[in-house]
């Protein structure tokens, strides 16, 4: 017949652990008996477990494909001319196109014609040939290269009133230098 | 009082007295009676100094002790599960309805445990709130921890649940009242105490038995397994039997009391 479920006691572990059928304490040696080699498997186990891993490793080391070997570039010998126009090269290479052409695009205004950008990589300086239609336009558009924060110098060379043009405009150079990056 | 490996305590309480029981689950010896005490319950704080006086010369701190309820102090009842009841509330709205419905007041002042089943009728039992407490409060007092708080006559029911038989009724001798769990096969009809009248022998069983199996509505058993302190009359003999009657407890005047038989209910035999 099954049990009666009836208890007021309050619910907790003391009435739980009761509840136990106390014959069980005599299986607890026997529980005990198991835990050991229990214990025991579960450490060669766990050895067990590394030594394959250490193995998987091994092979995997064994198995992978060897090494590339990249042949050594022969060492190749300059001519001091030739590895001055090398470093010329990469210098006009390295030139700053970008930054340069944002400060003179933020620079030059509407009435100032652009005629010719002339970069020397080497001394970091930009040549620049314009035409204004007078000179206030010509001071104003030098006075605004000065501002650049970019340019660490602006020289004016040269400038000239083109008189076969009926226009008359005044066509002048200015030498910029902009700092090291 | 040193506490040994399996040994716990049982206390009965009734409404004229406390018993003190003694008694080891691992090795099933016989139950020791460490202590009786006389009193009235309904006393004011007589259960507190009751257990005052019991715990006297045997202080329970860090014992389990189980407790067996008189059935005279509680209410049994059998209740049937409304249909389609769906959750545990549902049966504790049963319980607490068919409680109110047999003893005329709503539970409020009650405790209400039972066998739940969503299925079949069920066994529900109800205890007084103020003994509960006390119970507990005492059991902070004296540093013992409550485990197991039943109705004696479910004490009994667990206690002989091994040795009980499909189909057959089951009760129990205690205090000259009768208590009777009529079966219908192996379902539990209902639980009837009656008392047990001045030179009742098996005839009157017979009757008393017959007459509850209309009560309840099911047929006569054809066994009766009583435990407690049943006249050995009333136990099996050849001849005019309407029933087999057998006696679980064969050596029931073995000198304990009342209080004592209902301290050890529930104990391992």
């Amino acid at each position: 017949m099954k049990r009666t479920r009836i208890d007021f006691a309050p619910p907790g572990l003391r009435r739980t652990l009761f509840r136990t059928p106390p014959r069980l304490i005599f299986m607890l040696p026997a529980v005990l008996a198991m835990c050991v080699p229990a214990g025991v498997m579960t450490q060669r186990y766990v050895e067990q477990q590394q030594e394959l891993t250490d193995l998987q490793a091994a092979l995997a080391v064994r198995s992978a494909p060897p090494p590339v070997l990249v042949a050594a570039a022969p060492k190749v010998t300059l001519a001091p001319a030739q590895v001055t126009a090398v470093n010329a090269a990469v210098g006009q290479l390295n030139l700053p196109w970008r930054d340069l052409a944002a400060a003179l695009a933020d620079a030059t205004p509407a009435s100032i014609a652009l005629l010719a950008l002339e970069p020397d990589a080497k001394r970091r300086t930009l040549r620049i040939s314009a035409e204004a239609k007078n000179s206030d336009d010509m001071l104003a558009y030098i006075t605004r290269l000065q501002a650049e924060e970019w340019f660490t110098s602006v020289v004016l060379m040269r400038h000239e009133v083109m008189q076969e043009d009926p226009n008359r405009p005044l066509r002048f150079q200015v030498s910029v230098q902009w700092g090291t990056p | 009082m040193r506490k040994l490996l399996g040994h716990t305590l049982r206390l009965g309480i009734a409404s004229d007295g406390l018993a003190l029981v003694r008694i080891n689950r691992l090795f099933g010896r016989a139950p020791v009676l460490l202590a009786e005490q006389r009193l009235d319950l309904f006393a004011p704080d007589a259960l507190a100094t009751g257990l005052s006086a019991l715990f006297a010369d045997h202080a329970p701190g860090g014992w389990t002790v189980s407790v067996v309820l008189a059935d005279e102090l509680i209410r049994l009842w059998q209740v049937t599960p409304p249909q389609e009841a769906t959750r545990m509330g549902d049966l504790e709205g049963a319980a607490a309805l068919r409680f109110q419905h047999l003893f005329g007041s709503p539970p409020a002042e009650w405790v209400i445990r039972a066998d739940w089943d969503a299925a079949r009728p069920f066994l529900a039992s109800a205890a007084p709130l103020n003994l509960l407490d006390g119970l507990q409060l005492a059991a902070e007092t004296h540093r013992f921890h409550l485990v197991d708080i039943r109705p004696q006559f479910v004490a009994a029911l667990n206690q002989w649940r091994q040795a009980r038989r499909a189909g057959a009724w089951f009760g129990q001798v205690h205090g000259g009242v009768l208590s009777l769990a009529a079966y219908d096969g192996a379902v539990l009809m209902a639980v009837r105490s009656s008392p047990i009248p001045a030179g009742a022998d098996r005839d009157w069983l017979e009757a008393h038995v017959a007459r509850e199996a209309l009560r309840v509505g099911v047929g006569r058993p054809e066994r009766l397994q009583l435990c407690g302190a049943a006249p050995a009359a009333w136990g099996s003999s050849p001849g005019r039997l309407k029933f087999a009657c057998s006696l679980l407890e064969q050596n029931a005047g073995d000198g304990w009391s009342d209080l004592a038989r209902l301290a050890r209910t529930g104990a391992p035999a």
